[in-house]
């Protein structure tokens, strides 16, 4: 198996730049993989959640999205991840858009950002924030306890040993963004229905 | 009815190559097919397999990437499905499995093969089964890879389904063929047959007149019998030619003989006439010369008895003279009757006659005894007077003169003889002995009138036998003759 993983490092020329930051997600998914000398910590592996709900977030086509120049995945409050975010996000990009992360003062500045990670420190100021960015297209995601009772729309929690997520999809349509499909999939629940159908 | 009959026989060939052609082509046929179904449904398994990859791994990304692996497991269990896959394993980055499937228990868990690099599909042959790998790749980068093992065993169920067929449908070709064969029959062989049939009669029997049946059909077959009929044809007129031509030259032949018998009955009708008329006068004259002798002998001097006597003698010679015609005219013209001659007593008869004529003389004579011939009585005397005659005459110089009769046995039939011991003869000119008219000798030293060994020859080919001589000048001569007899020569 070791055989296998280093030939597909070595053979894929176009991943051949992403090495690194390949190796990066992995060991953050992964705790087994040899070439990580520590485990990766809950926070690694959220802020790797973070970057891959990006993968399967659709954003709507209009004026507010379309102005965007960049992919941004923002935090408000508290910054827990401690850079990984920024390793993971170099250099990337998302819909032919550079991907970037942001810390965010207030609910405010978040409106152009793509993915907004409500720290658990806001968990007192979760409502009015989330009612400042009513209607924009945002993805919120928090791991603070009933982020979703709140209006938010994925939340992270924790299931023994492992990050799971629960998805509220009537506060994604509202927002007017779509979820794949295949992220509800692997969602531990899901909430509301999806916008139409599942198109 | 036996299925090919005589393997030798142009029909039975002919079946047996129809069915051998047929059998050919439909293995071939089969074969093909066989390889070209074996090549199509390996790549429709291949092509299947792709599909399903693809299908399971765009499936497979949401788990692989937030390490699901019981949706992981869900997804791959899609695979039931389909019938003809084993087992499938899905690896994360790490190279560990991620997700398992496998379609029953005690099935192996997979052994995965390294896929090659710049490559996103890959197969590989393990043992009777296929083994399909591919990436899982989301967004350009590679999130797992995904394998599925699947049976060809269908594979081999389909060969065998094939193979079964091939042996049913060659059946039924092969009693097709032998049923179509009777059709060709009157088609090809039957003419053929045919015109063996009539060249085996025609050889036999010599029967050219027999044909071969023509079909109607305008081919190569028809031709050749056509052909063949023709030359029958063409034989036949030659035939007919030549036994006409045959007739024509026999009645030639016949009238010849016919015109040159009458020719040779008058010849010698007219010698035997003359000879006879002259008998008379000749009488007459050498009677009165014999009167003229002995009344008038006495009143002539020397001279004129010297011409009465040369008179006398010419008579006497011109009489034998006649003789000897009368008696060759006589060995052709004469009645021919057969019966039982003893030449040993006619011989005998003939050497005490020639001693008697000149008892002065001293001659040993030697006569085999039994020498019994089926021959005309007056015709042998004749032959044994002139043979023993000229013996006697030209053995008159010898002081002890030798003749014998005798006889032997050569190349199974009786040869006669006549030796002598006298003046013999010239060989160079032995085939002149029996012409007529032709004489070896001057008539001073032994007179003669040439017409003895023709008149001997005659009688002796009449009876169809023949004669020859031996001998050099001085030391004698031999003369050799045959008298064959047969059963069929006697009665006629």
């Amino acid at each position: 198996m070791d055989v296998e993983a280093i030939a597909i490092s070595r053979s894929r020329s176009r991943a051949r730049r992403c090495l690194g930051r390949l190796i990066a997600a992995t060991c953050l998914l992964v705790s087994a993989a040899p070439l990580c000398a520590q485990k990766p910590t809950e926070y690694d592996i959220k802020a790797a959640y973070l970057f891959n709900f990006g993968k399967f977030l659709r954003v709507p086509d209009e004026p507010a999205v379309s102005r965007r120049t960049s992919f941004d995945i923002c935090v408000l409050g508290r910054n827990d991840f401690g850079g990984t975010l920024e390793r993971l996000t170099a250099n990337e990009q998302n819909n032919g858009l550079p991907e970037r992360t942001v810390n965010v003062a207030s609910a405010a500045e978040a409106k152009d950002c793509a993915i907004l990670f409500l720290s658990s420190s806001e968990v007192d100021r979760v409502d009015g924030e989330l009612a400042d960015l009513a209607g924009a297209p945002v993805l919120t995601v928090s791991d603070m306890p009933r982020f979703l009772e709140h209006g938010g729309m994925i939340a992270l929690e924790m299931q023994g040993n492992h990050v799971r997520f629960s998805v509220a999809l009537d506060a994604v349509n509202r927002a007017g963004l779509m979820l794949s499909s295949e992220l509800l999939k692997v969602a531990s629940r899901v909430t509301g229905k999806p916008k139409g159908d599942l198109r | 009815m036996r299925l090919f009959g005589n393997f030798n026989s142009i029909s039975a060939r002919l079946k047996l190559m129809n069915i051998f052609v047929s059998g050919i082509a439909m293995l071939l046929a089969f074969a093909s097919f066989l390889a070209y179904d074996m090549v199509a449904f390996q790549r429709d398994l291949v092509h299947t397999l792709h599909t399903e990859t693809q299908i399971i791994g765009a499936n497979m990304v949401s788990a692989l990437i937030f390490e699901d692996h019981e949706a992981a497991a869900t997804t791959l269990s899609a695979l039931r499905g389909s019938p003809e896959v084993i087992s499938a394993v899905v690896l994360g980055m790490d190279g560990n499995p991620f997700a398992n499937y496998v379609r029953g228990r005690g099935i192996p868990d997979l052994k995965v093969q390294p896929m090659p690099p710049h490559q996103d599909d890959a197969h590989w042959a393990n043992g009777n089964d296929l083994l399909y790998g591919s990436r899982i790749v989301f967004k350009g980068e590679q999130v797992g890879t995904i394998y599925i093992l699947a049976q060809t065993e269908a594979l081999a169920l389909r060969s065998r389904h094939y193979a079964l067929i091939a042996a049913l449908v060659l059946a039924l070709c092969m009693i097709v063929a032998v049923l179509l064969t009777s059709t060709y029959r009157g088609m090809l062989t039957d003419p053929l047959i045919g015109l063996a049939q009539t060249a085996q009669i025609v050889r036999s029997k010599k029967d050219y007149t027999v044909r071969a049946r023509v079909s109607k059909k305008a081919d190569e077959l028809a031709l050749l019998v056509r052909s063949f009929n023709e030359m029958l044809d063409d034989i036949q007129e030659r035939d007919k030619a030549l036994e006409q031509s045959r007739a024509d030259l026999e009645e030639r032949v016949q009238q010849r003989t016919a015109e040159l018998s009458a020719t040779n009955k008058e010849l010698e009708a007219f010698s035997y006439t003359v000879a006879h008329d002259l008998r008379g006068p000749l009488d007459t004259i050498g009677n009165i010369g014999f009167l003229l002798k002995e009344e008038y002998g006495k009143d002539l001097d020397a001279e004129g008895q010297n011409f009465i006597n040369e008179l006398l003698g010419s008579t006497k010679k011109m009489s034998a003279l006649i003789q000897d015609l009368l008696n060759l005219s006589r060995a052709s013209r004469t009645a021919f009757h057969r019966e039982i001659v003893d030449l040993s007593k006619m011989a005998g008869t003939t050497l005490e006659n020639l001693q008697g004529a000149e008892p002065e003389r001293n001659v040993q004579t030697s006569i085999v005894a039994g020498a019994i011939v089926v021959a005309d009585d007056g015709l042998m005397c004749v032959v044994m007077e002139n043979l023993l005659g000229n013996a006697w005459k030209y053995t008159s110089k010898q002081a002890t003169a030798k003749i014998e009769f005798g006889s032997m046995e050569l190349n199974g039939e009786t040869v006669f003889l006549v030796r002598d011991n006298g003046a013999g003869f010239d060989p160079a000119y032995a085939d002149r002995l029996f012409q007529p008219f032709q004489r070896l000798h001057v008539q001073n030293e032994f007179p003669g009138t040439g017409i003895g060994l023709a008149t001997v020859y005659r009688i002796i080919t009449r009876h169809g036998g023949r004669i020859w001589a031996e001998g050099s000048v001085g030391n004698g001569a031999t003369f050799f003759f045959t008298i064959p007899y047969t059963e069929s020569r006697l009665l006629n």
